[in-house]
């Protein structure tokens, strides 16, 4: 059948959604260029090379492994070549970690970032969420003044104090917890708090401040006359017009975890790809630094458009215009 | 409510904290390995952290003892010196690699000529240059088959060299002169996958995570296997020394290879602190084509004006040896060599020589810039050296702090504005591991002294027959570097810091001049004999 046909018979709403999905597609791909090309030029303008070392290789085998890995071709070739591996899939050998290619590296590292990564956002939404209308339903009340302490803290303390506190504490005073590495599910708790908790305190000032402005609205009056239920009111009426605040900032919360993932995954010794990067951007080592990135760029094109997608889902006036 | 709400958040981190890792088995050994091996092919380690593990994967025919570091026979039972030790003959005991295969003679000459072909880009291929044809071979002047190794039976081996040297035995423990199996370089993963590893040594592969750990299980292969009491290793990778420290006093391990200096206060008197004179020099480089260090006589100055003793006493605290010298006078308990020491602490001399320059009390020193790598002890040592040129030399001093790749790209390129921080680790246990880095075409030099007097001393030593003659003429070469050219200004000597626990490790930990621990030899507390 004539493609033309089929999209001229389709709803509106699914000729909608054909277009976001091709217009989301070719932005993500020139996105998914310039991150590769700026972080390219930009680690190559670094400098010191990736086999400069303590101990300096013999000129003429730094003048082999150099030409294996054609870094003395002018760098537009380079880049040109990198490009053409990355179509095929091929994101190249790890200078410093040298039995590995980048795809092995990425393979292990990832699902251990993914795994603390998932479950500080599970922290930040299960208990930023709850705490937030909680706060926002007895407002001035006890609740509310604890969770304005928690906002705070979480947004002022960073990670990195954060992290190395929760490893004194738990770990060497308590013996809760070890100090390190990535063994058992228990291993997970602590590196999720240290992530989670910035993203929490946005999360409970977000839902906070939405339930605040909805329960004041006169709809809620209404219920309330009517004599429903609070819980009925807070949860099946107030919270999901108090939610898209939170619900927006999803996107901004995965790109604050995925960035806050370098230093927390060095604090508690965990091997996923947030540390290649900070490493590898310290050992020059290129193909490892650009697999990450471009990696958490498609991550982070891909998030964006779910909540986009979402959004587009919930609110009918975004497909209109 | 709030109060409820908190403690069933504290439950459920307890609860969490409940379901923990299992404990350690008692027969196995933990230990921080500081940084990440960049390769487990022997032909392309260098760091002291792919030593500690290549030393447990893979066995030469000799191997160090763990007290001395000497070598010990270990594949090779007995070795013979023919010829004015020109040339020595190994036989080899019967062994076996970890999958049962014997481990032979062409074994050996089949890895050391992978070593030596261009293509292997071996960054220690220099050690094996003293056999014959090597180098030539290596350049590609000459063919593979005159090289000066050869398998005459399994378990014979004859290596020939030009002049003897006295160092083979010792670089035939250690990578890259360790044997590979010969189908490491057909096997996809041969170093990052268990089942694919074969090695020779006391313990294998079993996991490989890289930035975290390494395990190794005993070689059930091994031909002293009965002598392995330990049954898994357990080597963790930081480059975090803070990280290895918090893990080291949770429990996590039983000995972490190095600590922050800045803490060398809190472990002084713990009977957890392990220290010893270890082969390797703290020094600051000059930039010879910079004024005002291209007269060798400001380089003097400095040497002298330097109170080396004040560093050691308070900064550094744990025995570490102040050094005039550039290699470490521990040296002499290894070797017959007698170390040259530099002109000591001199202030009114440094002035002195400073005046004679053209610099009376510094007037007319332009500004020098001082550059190190990042670090925070390296921070407090070259504060101290900025103090002293200050007072002593009235030399004004700029600290310039570099990120470590920038900082070795400076001085490669002779780009540092005077002075350079730097230190050095020692290979084998020679002084020509120290000397050959400041020869004139030595990569490592990065101070820009050409002196052809030096590079012939480190050319006849090479070709000296007579081991005494050969050490007096090493120290010939170190007098021209501390009495009279002061490339570089030794600051210290290092020591060996490690944390061990003894409850744990219970036999067969030394600390030796190379700062290497062969693991087979070790004991755990309900492992041993």
């Amino acid at each position: 059948m004539d493609p033309a046909r089929i999209i001229g018979k389709m709803t509106p709403a699914a000729r909608f959604w054909i277009r976001f999905a091709a217009r989301r597609a070719a932005r993500a791909l020139i996105v998914i260029f310039i991150v590769a090309a700026a972080s390219f030029f930009l680690l190559r303008a670094a400098p010191g090379g990736p086999f400069s070392g303590d101990r300096a290789l013999p000129p003429s085998i730094l003048r082999i492994v150099e030409e294996r890995y054609r870094l003395n071709d002018p760098i537009y070739l380079q880049f040109f070549h990198y490009l053409q591996n990355l179509l095929r899939g091929d994101l190249g050998p790890s200078f410093r970690n040298a039995d590995f290619t980048v795809q092995d590296l990425i393979a292990i590292g990832l699902p251990k970032t993914a795994a603390i990564g998932a479950c500080a956002l599970l922290f930040a939404i299960g208990i930023g969420l709850p705490l937030g209308v909680a706060a926002a339903a007895r407002r001035s009340g006890a609740i509310d003044r604890i969770a304005g302490g928690i906002a705070v803290a979480g947004l002022a303390v960073p990670n990195f104090v954060l992290g190395p506190f929760l490893v004194m504490f738990f770990s060497l005073i308590l013996h809760w917890f070890e100090p390190g590495g990535l063994e058992a599910p228990a291993d997970l708790v602590l590196p999720a708090v240290a992530l989670g908790m910035g993203p929490l305190a946005v999360i409970l000032r977000l839902a906070r401040a939405g339930m605040l402005d909805v329960l004041s609205l006169d709809y809620i009056q209404f219920a309330r006359a009517k004599g429903l239920r609070e819980r009925t009111i807070l949860f099946r009426h107030a919270l999901p017009g108090a939610i898209s605040p939170v619900l927006t900032y999803l996107g901004p919360a995965c790109a604050a975890i995925l960035a806050g993932s370098l230093v927390v995954e060095s604090i508690f010794s965990i091997p996923g790809i947030g540390g290649y990067v900070v490493r590898g951007a310290a050992n020059r080592d290129y193909p490892l630094v650009m697999g990450v990135v471009l990696l958490g760029t498609a991550f982070l094109v891909i998030m964006n458009t779910i909540v986009d997608a979402l959004y587009a889902a919930i609110d009918p006036r975004i497909r209109r215009s | 409510m709030a109060a409820v709400r908190f403690l069933c958040i504290l439950l459920a981190f307890a609860a969490a904290a409940a379901c923990r890792r299992a404990p350690d088995a008692a027969s196995t050994l933990r230990f921080h390995n500081m940084s990440e091996p960049r390769t487990l092919d022997p032909a392309g380690a260098i760091s002291v952290a792919e030593k500690n593990l290549l030393l447990a994967l893979c066995e030469g025919l000799t191997s160090l003892d763990p007290r001395t570091a000497r070598p010990v026979p270990a594949v090779a039972s007995r070795y013979t010196a023919l010829d004015g030790g020109r040339t020595l003959q190994f036989d080899l005991r019967e062994c076996r690699w970890s999958n049962g295969d014997p481990v032979t003679a062409s074994n050996f000459r089949d890895s050391w000529l992978r070593v030596l072909e261009p293509a292997t880009a071996s960054p220690l291929v220099n050690l094996l240059f003293s056999i014959r044809g090597a180098r030539a071979f290596h350049e590609g002047r000459a063919p593979r088959d005159q090289v000066g190794i050869a398998a005459p039976d399994t378990r014979t081996l004859i290596v020939r060299f030009d002049h003897p040297d006295p160092r083979f035995l010792q670089l035939c423990a250690s990578s890259p002169l360790v044997p590979v199996h010969p189908r490491a370089a057909a096997t996809a993963g041969f170093y990052t996958r268990a089942e694919a590893f074969i090695g020779n040594g006391p313990f294998v592969l079993a996991e490989r995570t890289p930035n975290l750990r390494i395990v190794m299980i005993k070689n059930r292969s091994y031909w002293d296997a009965s002598n392995v009491t330990i049954e898994k290793i357990v080597a963790w990778s930081t480059d975090s020394k803070q990280a290895a420290v918090d893990a080291f006093r949770g429990g996590q391990s039983d000995w972490v290879d190095d600590f922050p200096a800045g803490q060398a206060s809190s472990w002084l008197g713990s009977a957890e602190l392990s220290t010893s004179p270890y082969l390797a020099t703290f020094f600051v480089r000059f930039n010879t084509h910079k004024k005002p260090f291209d007269d060798r006589r400001v380089r003097e100055a400095v040497h002298r004006a330097i109170d080396r003793a004040a560093i050691c006493r308070g900064i550094l605290k744990l025995g570490q040896r102040p050094a005039t010298g550039f290699v470490p006078a521990c040296m002499e308990t290894v070797s017959d060599y007698h170390c040259i020491s530099g002109p000591d602490f001199d202030p009114v001399r440094a002035r002195e020589l400073l005046a004679e320059a053209g610099y009376p009390d510094g007037s007319g020193l332009p500004p020098v810039e001082f550059q190190y790598d990042t670090n925070e002890d390296y921070k407090k040592i070259c504060e101290a050296i900025q103090a002293m040129l200050r007072e002593n030399l009235n030399m004004r001093i700029y600290l310039i702090n570099k990120e470590k790749k920038v900082h070795l790209d400076d001085e490669e390129n002779l780009r540092y504005g005077g002075l350079s921080r730097g230190s050095w680790i020692a290979d084998y246990m020679d002084p020509m591991t120290f000397l050959e880095i400041l020869a004139g075409d030595s990569p490592d030099n990065r101070t820009g002294f050409q002196c052809k007097e030096y590079d012939e001393l480190l050319e006849r030593a090479r070709a000296e027959g007579d081991p005494k003659a050969r050490l007096e003429t090493l120290q010939k070469a170190e007098e021209i570097l501390v009495r009279r050219e002061f490339p570089i200004t030794p600051i210290y000597e290092y020591v060996k810091q490690t944390l061990v626990d003894r409850k744990r490790i219970v036999g067969g930990f030394y600390e030796n001049p190379l700062g290497v621990h062969p693991m087979k030899w070790i004991r755990l507390a309900s492992s041993g004999k």
